[in-house]
């Protein structure tokens, strides 16, 4: 019985850093959306994350637009345009950055987007 | 009789009216190639395409300069397609219901964006067009256009576009505009 507990114990102790890695980040609202100091190119009309081993960032546009969707480092920055109605999944490695980026979405279309970009790491 | 020929002349007039609004563009809202071969996926594509609500499913409409093109997803929900690189392991992709149509007859997967301060550009050209574009071009912000590329088996793929683009156009078999991206 104590061989089990202390197996139950490792298993937990290996499972839990997974766990707590875990992180996404969502922009749910209107892009442009005002100042985001965490957009390194164009705050004024993006929302962006924090930095990150960013796997995956799906950005929905609702209507207007349209919204670049896609990743960002201080170099260079990368998108897919988004269009309403449209889903747009998009990985670092779609656009050969690094995964340590920030995730962006960008809209300097003229009409504003009301979207939802959400990445997961 | 001459009730008779009124009724006649409104219905040959509602018929020209009719023809008259249907739209000049044609095909615009059909994809002719519905895939070839079903591929292989990743088990992370796969968890991605069930996130998404997508059946896990992808059939090969194109491989071009080494990028293979899918479309994903089974019946009643295919209207997601994909591209990837070489030996890449997932598809980047997007799901749109309004395409193909006559509003959105191209879904673009093109890569745009910009390198230390400078201007947003396409660095690769790629998606899927509707049978009715013939020829994507490539223009800069002031408009000129800088060159062109043909669209075959309703996929197209530049992996170099000329320098300076700023937008691809999608033109139909006259040279007319019918989509622009980004608009």
């Amino acid at each position: 019985m104590r061989r089990l507990t202390a197996l139950v114990a490792v298993v937990a102790a290996l499972l839990a850093p997974n766990v707590a890695a875990a992180t996404n980040w969502e922009h749910y609202g209107w892009v442009p959306n005002g100042y985001d100091p965490q957009c390194l190119w164009y705050p004024t009309y993006g929302q962006c994350s924090g930095w990150n081993w960013w796997v995956l960032n799906d950005g929905h546009v609702y209507s207007g637009g349209p919204a670049l969707t896609g990743f960002e480092n201080a170099n260079t920055i990368r998108g897919r345009w988004t269009y309403a109605g449209q889903y747009a999944y998009t990985h670092p490695s779609d656009f050969g950055m690094p995964a340590y980026v920030r995730a962006q979405i960008t809209n300097y279309s003229g009409t504003p987007a009301w979207v939802d970009s959400w990445a997961g790491a | 009789m001459k009730r008779t020929s009124i009724v006649v002349i409104l219905l040959a007039a509602a018929v020209t009216a009719a023809a008259q609004a249907r739209p000049q563009h044609s095909g615009l809202a059909r994809i002719g190639n519905t895939g070839q071969a079903r591929v292989g996926l990743s088990r992370t594509m796969r968890v991605e395409l069930r996130r998404a609500h997508v059946a896990p499913s992808a059939r090969v409409l194109a491989v071009r300069s080494g990028r293979t093109f899918v479309r994903l997803g089974g019946p009643g929900n295919d209207h997601c397609y994909g591209v990837k690189k070489g030996t890449a392991s997932q598809f980047g992709f997007t799901c749109w219901d309004d395409f193909p149509s006559t509003g959105h007859p191209v879904l673009d997967l093109s890569t745009f964006g910009a390198d230390d301060g400078g201007p947003m550009h396409v660095i690769d050209a790629q998606g899927v067009a509707a049978d009715g574009v013939a020829t994507i071009a490539f223009v800069d912000a002031a408009g000129a256009v800088l060159g062109r590329s043909s669209v075959s088996g309703n996929v197209y793929s530049v992996s170099a576009p000329p320098a300076g683009a700023a937008r691809i156009v999608a033109l139909d078999s006259h040279g007319r505009t019918v989509f622009a991206v980004p608009k």
